[in-house]
């Protein structure tokens, strides 16, 4: 029971964190977006 | 006879306090002095990370050689420092006796130590890869983070509490400072074996990854070279963009964590600032002379009670299992990513993703090079390791917000 419940929590945090990261790449392409992607 | 050989040893209090103490921390004291001296050993032949554990070898040997009765208090202890002072009083004391209690006080307690690791990573940190495919970097550094995930309800099974649980799950994210500063916040009486554990891990990564690979990612696909891939130039003010931005936004959603993301992005913002006195300030001297101290001062807090305490076994075995599983998930990762970018990212990559900046980008691009000289990967594995460093930051900083609820 105890297992369960960490193992859910633990995953609700890999959500999170996969959540926020998702967010990290929204912000890297906005910037690239924004400055126009230069590219050499 | 017996008198005068007493008096003779208790010339010598070192060996004197042998005598004295109970014969197991005797030989719990005689095992650290020589696992000191054999990590130096370790250290000087590049086996293990010199830079770390050089430092700590020296520090686990001589503090377990000089322990003598301390003439105030009448108990065991080192010239050293004293972990176990509390009060402002207690304090101003041990700073006149200990040497490296400033250190330790001003520096270990509140995880400075960490943040000037990390200011100093930050600006050694070449963005150019991320920021040029942040979406391959990301989706390859979030399955690299499976130990810090999939150790917490094992850790628990262990027997230890949800928030020592959480701290050594860090270890999956297999960042030093991270799991450093994870530790002070959520377990603070453990971050001395969770701290050395997991340096001493990540000093093994070196040599054990490559052997994880070799069994998991068949030869021919190791030596995708990548040619499809072009490193693209990204312009400073991209690099500090995105630091600015995403270190505001990530401190915003978690401020307790907000000190390693400052001191990562202030360390990338230095950098790509082209201040030149202010990086080799935080080259030279942030990252070198933090990485002394926290190895030396990690070694002379590893003393033989720590050793004796049937929690450091638990805590060896949960650090291999939460770096087992990082590299398991990351070497899937990259599995997949090989099957969907149709063979032309290489599988290897997927390990990059398991931080430990820069030391798995070195593995995969050595073991890339093994099967194909012509693979230069090195470039690309940088993307998902510094990818890598924001997961375990967000990871480690949804453990400390968190784990209060899940305590409740």
């Amino acid at each position: 029971m105890k297992f369960w419940l960490a193992l859910k929590f633990a995953l609700n945090i890999y959500i999170i964190a996969t959540f926020i990261t998702l967010l990290v790449l929204g912000v890297v392409n906005l910037i690239k977006k924004c400055t126009g992607g230069r590219k050499r | 006879m017996q008198g005068l050989l007493k008096e003779f040893i208790s010339i010598f209090p070192g060996i004197e306090s042998f005598i004295l103490m109970e014969p197991k921390m005797a030989i719990a004291r005689i095992i650290l002095i020589l696992l000191g001296m054999f990590l130096c050993y370790l250290g000087y032949k590049h086996i293990l990370d010199p830079l770390l554990m050089i430092p700590m070898g020296v520090g686990i040997s001589m503090v377990n050689a000089g322990i003598l009765i301390m003439p105030h208090t009448g108990e065991f202890g080192t010239m050293f420092l004293n972990a176990l002072v509390e009060t402002p009083a207690q304090h101003i004391d041990a700073f006149q006796i200990y040497f490296l209690q400033p250190i330790y006080a001003l520096t270990f307690s509140n995880g400075l130590i960490a943040c000037i690791v990390f200011i100093g990573i930050g600006s050694i940190t070449e963005l150019d890869f991320f920021i040029a495919n942040p979406k391959m970097s990301l989706l390859l550094a979030i399955p690299a983070e499976l130990g810090s995930i999939l150790t917490f309800p094992i850790a628990l099974m262990f027997g230890l509490t949800a928030a020592e649980a959480a701290a050594v799950s860090i270890i999956g994210g297999a960042d030093g400072p991270m799991v450093l500063f994870a530790s002070l916040q959520l377990a603070r009486h453990l971050f001395v074996p969770i701290a050395i554990v997991a340096y001493i891990y990540l000093s093994i990564i070196y040599a054990g990854y490559p052997f994880m690979i070799k069994l998991l990612i068949p030869r021919r696909l190791r030596g995708v070279p990548m040619t499809d891939f072009k490193v693209t130039q990204v312009s400073s003010g991209e690099k500090i963009a995105f630091s600015i931005v995403t270190g505001s936004i990530l401190c915003l959603l978690f401020p307790v964590a907000s000190p390693l993301f400052a001191s990562f992005f202030l360390g990338v913002i230095i950098r790509e600032s082209k201040i030149t006195r202010f990086i080799k300030f935080t080259d030279d001297v942030c990252l070198s002379g933090a990485t002394l101290f926290l190895g030396f001062t990690l070694g002379c807090l590893l003393s033989a009670d720590i050793m004796v305490d049937p929690i450091l076994f638990k805590l060896i075995v949960l650090g291999f299992i939460a770096l087992f599983l990082s590299g398991l998930g990351g070497i899937a990762g990259g599995l997949i990513a090989y099957k969907v970018s149709g063979g032309r990212i290489n599988p290897l990559l997927g390990i990059a993703g398991v931080s430990c900046i820069p030391t798995t980008a070195k593995v995969v691009h050595k073991c890339a090079q093994e099967v194909n000289p012509q693979a230069f990967i090195m470039p690309y594995a940088m993307g998902p390791s510094i990818a890598g460093v924001i997961t375990s930051a967000i990871i480690a900083a949804c453990y400390i917000t968190m784990i209060p609820q899940f305590t409740n």
